[in-house]
């Protein structure tokens, strides 16, 4: 829509309008502000159309038409457009073409396909290219200069987050990023694509005496049922004995190919200090090792995302991290379905499990219509109105899946308002385990009834809920201060 | 103090289809205006209370340690667009921040964009979407999320000024984008509400 300032927004005028209900329509204007931009996305396709934005009554023209299967994203520089896009490129390259022909006939590589390394953004300056890249599920910056210097920033640690961060002025030498790990808070740098220097601007202070040295992070991999490696990122605090003795906090999310980032948590050392370790399941549906990973964790496949969370925490037994008295698990949304995925499969693995605003009544919802959830998500999850994605759903989905038998300590919590998954999925699951489950470990159900997906919008306040997920879980451990 | 946990009432509801049947007992959960709804779930949080209720000084206690953790007072790298430094920073005590710039140095003086804690006033919710400053630096549009639910009314504010303009749109992404007249706003509308992944 096109607004003018000062009118009526009765006379607003429609531009675009996205009649495929699978596409999510954003506006916006390119960084060198000659170009405003429409995006129509969808899980696997990308449509861009483009208007010099000196004439904001033109008309937008398509860039490139949308294909099933074409994914790209486009950075408007001087007289030309790069894009990034998976064009004969599962894990994506790096394509140019000139601003007024920008056909797919007209793109040319600039960075091509590498089968081990994931292209996942690009900042573009007026020397210098900043890609961020990942291989092995961590994150790369890779600085490429307009003068054909070519090379990766390097960070100490081995685990690590390193993104680009607010970058909005082309002639600049300098690249603002963020960086963090496990054991690192939150730390801007700017570095200089020139001369290699990374100069601190700032690091999160975290009060009430944390001390970095005081922790342990590290990088594991459990072998699948099917061969995969999986990795783990874990971080607990120094002396945590691998004697089997000690609580162990497993955490999963494995749709959209969202990566989970081995992040930093100030709340986190809560559970560190009261002898927990937290361990980070890089399960397929992510795309932590690049879009294979993603592509065997989604539709048909999406089986391997839950065991491969299960064959996680067996090799954190197997190898005497903890024990099943003292095995946790936790997710949300997406990774709430993987929570009541294991619980079904396995439940005598763990000794309780917490899961946020969970997404667990899968067949209903997907053959709901009126969610609007439902038609954007059958890229991901199947169209279940096809019985061969019916029957597999139907085989995973947690609420049809409780059956009469033991199951661990749940705390499972959700928001009347949320709109991503309703509040009726958690309501629904609870109420079914109660009728069903065979023993008395507790079931929780808090239903905040002010919020929706996100929680609390405060800085503070919201941690009231993470206060209580943590309480739950140490008074499992019979600890109490 | 309940002990005993609630349980939902069972009302069978079929649902069919490929030629096979599911019986759900609990379907009618989904009924949002239904009063057995909300007095179910008010319930199971009474049974939640009651069943944490002993470990309320735990909870209390790691609430104060997590929050006590963050610097009551801190502020963002301020970084550098279109002859602007921004920066967001908060002040002791308070839940939201507070998005400010600063004219050509980071010596200048502070220009308030938004204080989103006198906007988050009497709202249980409330989240600035995204942010856009009109190319001449005069105009700020923002989106407003009072429900959690990811539909954003579009406002504006004039910066030379400090006064919010009459215009609101409703139902929008929360994104907006300037052409460079500094007068027309590109936004989008959504009918009906849609919502991007979980």
């Amino acid at each position: 829509m096109r607004h003018q300032l000062g009118s009526p927004i009765e006379t607003d005028q429609e531009v675009y309008r996205e009649e495929e209900e699978t596409y999510d329509t954003f506006v916006y204007h390119s960084k060198s502000r000659k170009y405003l931009i429409i995006l129509s996305s969808q899980t696997i396709s990308q449509e861009y159309r483009i208007l010099e934005a000196d004439n904001p009554t033109g008309a937008f023209e398509v860039f490139h038409p949308r294909e099933r299967g074409l994914e790209y994203s486009i950075e408007h520089f001087d007289d030309r457009f790069y894009i990034r896009t998976n064009l004969q490129a599962r894990n994506f390259r790096l394509m140019v073409c000139p601003e007024n022909s920008t056909n797919k006939s007209f793109w040319q590589e600039v960075v091509p396909h590498r089968e081990d390394t994931l292209l996942e953004d690009l900042e573009v300056f007026k020397g210098f290219l900043a890609l961020s890249e990942r291989n092995q599920g961590i994150t790369q910056i890779r600085i490429i200069s307009f003068s054909g210097e070519d090379h990766y920033i390097s960070f100490p640690e081995e685990v690590y987050m390193a993104y680009t961060s607010i970058n909005m002025e082309f002639d600049r030498e300098l690249l603002r990023l963020g960086y963090q790990s496990l054991t690192t808070p939150v730390t801007t740098f700017d570095y200089n694509m020139r001369t290699r220097e990374l100069t601190l601007l700032k690091q999160e202070e975290v009060l009430g005496g944390f001390d970095k040295a005081n922790y342990h992070a590290e990088r594991l991999h459990a072998v699948a049922r099917d061969g995969a490696k999986i990795p783990l990122s874990v971080v607990y605090r120094t002396g945590f004995r691998k004697d089997g003795t000690q609580p162990v906090l497993l955490y999963g999310y494995g749709s959209y190919g969202f990566s989970m980032e081995p992040y930093f948590s100030a709340a986190r050392i809560s559970l560190l200090d009261r002898g927990f370790a937290f361990a980070i399941a890089h399960v397929r549906g992510g795309e932590d090792l690049g879009r294979a990973w993603y592509e065997q964790g989604k539709l048909l496949h999406k089986k391997n995302t839950f065991y491969d969370f299960i064959d996680c925490a067996e090799y954190l037994l197997h190898h005497h991290y903890t024990s099943r008295n003292h095995l946790y698990a936790m997710g949300g949304s997406a990774g709430g379905l993987l929570i009541g995925a294991v619980v079904n499969m396995r439940p005598e693995i763990w000794k309780g499990v917490v899961a946020v605003v969970p997404f667990v009544d899968v067949v209903t919802t997907m053959l709901d219509q009126s969610i609007p959830l439902t038609t954007f998500e059958y890229d991901e999850w199947g169209d279940p109105r096809s019985k061969e994605y019916y029957d597999y759903m139907y085989s995973y989905s947690p609420y049809d899946n409780v059956e009469k038998k033991a199951y661990p300590a749940m705390l499972i919590i959700t928001g009347l308002h949320d709109s991503q998954v309703q509040y009726w999925e958690p309501a629904k699951w609870v109420a079914k385990l109660r009728a069903y489950k065979t023993n008395d470990e507790p079931l929780l159900l808090f239903t905040n009834l002010d919020t929706g997906h996100s929680g609390a919008s405060g800085r503070f306040e919201r941690y009231r809920e993470t206060a209580l997920e943590y309480s739950f879980l140490l008074d499992l451990e019979g600890i109490r201060d | 103090m309940k002990s005993t946990p609630p349980q939902a009432n069972s009302i069978p509801h079929s649902l069919s289809i490929h030629g096979e049947t599911r019986i759900d007992p609990y379907f009618w959960l989904n009924q949002r205006e239904n009063p057995a709804v909300l007095e179910y779930l008010q319930e199971e949080n009474a049974y939640l209370e009651s069943q944490l209720a002993h470990t309320k000084p735990l909870q209390e206690k790691i609430f104060q340690e997590i929050t006590g953790r963050i610097k009551q007072e801190d502020q963002s790298v301020p970084y550098l667009e279109n002859g602007y430094y921004y920066l967001t920073r908060f002040e002791s005590g308070k839940e939201y921040p507070i998005y400010s710039r600063k004219k050509g140095s980071l010596d200048a003086e502070e220009e308030v964009l938004l204080n989103v804690n006198e906007l988050a006033s009497g709202h249980a919710y409330f989240s600035v979407g995204d942010k856009a400053v009109s190319p001449n630096n005069r105009f700020l549009a923002f989106g407003e999320d009072t429900l959690s639910r990811r539909i954003y009314t579009l406002r504006f504010k004039d910066l030379a000024t400090g006064e919010f303009l009459p215009e609101q749109i409703p139902n929008t992404t929360g994104l907006a984008a300037w052409a460079n007249d500094n007068s027309h706003v590109f936004y989008t509308a959504k009918d009906p509400p849609n919502a991007p992944g979980v």
